[in-house]
């Protein structure tokens, strides 16, 4: 059904990291609108534990090069320190 | 304690989305070609099954 495309390592772990990102957004708002305190914190629990799991899953992909990441531009990061930069005595 | 209809509609949600992401683990887990790969799979899928146990608990 797929002809003879083959679902590769790195399309597996690309799809559970995209799962991950999807369990962690919603355990937050279920969090977030639970008014019953057992379940709120059983979703906080699990929130924690999906985090861990989502960092396993990007290592794993990052340490393959199957997900780069660049450092930001020098000039990018002195732009956004003048944005932020709080004028003398004034608050 | 009663679940309000909001946090029923966020259980359901939930629950098969563990119950999705451990099936399709351990199916993963069966396909990746890569030792440790497959072993994190399958370790992530039995979270995810010990995630969807304790959570159906709340509908009891």
């Amino acid at each position: 059904m797929y002809g003879n495309t083959q679902i590769t390592d790195k399309d597996i772990m690309m799809n559970v990291l995209g799962n991950y990102k999807l369990a962690i957004e919603m355990l937050s708002h279920a969090a977030v609108e639970s008014a019953n305190e057992s379940i709120r914190r059983e979703y906080i629990n699990i929130l924690n534990s999906a985090f861990e799991d989502q960092k396993s899953v990007w290592n794993s992909v990052n340490q393959r090069g199957w997900y780069p990441v660049k450092p930001a531009q020098p000039q990018d990061i002195q732009e956004a320190r003048n944005k932020f930069r709080q004028p003398v005595g004034m608050m | 304690m009663q679940l309000t209809s909001k946090e029923l509609l966020y259980l359901d949600d939930i629950l098969s989305l563990q119950q999705n992401m451990t099936k399709t683990l351990n199916d993963y887990a069966t396909r990746c070609q890569d030792p440790q790969l497959k072993a994190l799979c399958q370790n992530l899928a039995n979270r995810c099954q010990n995630n969807f146990n304790s959570l159906l608990k709340h509908l009891s």
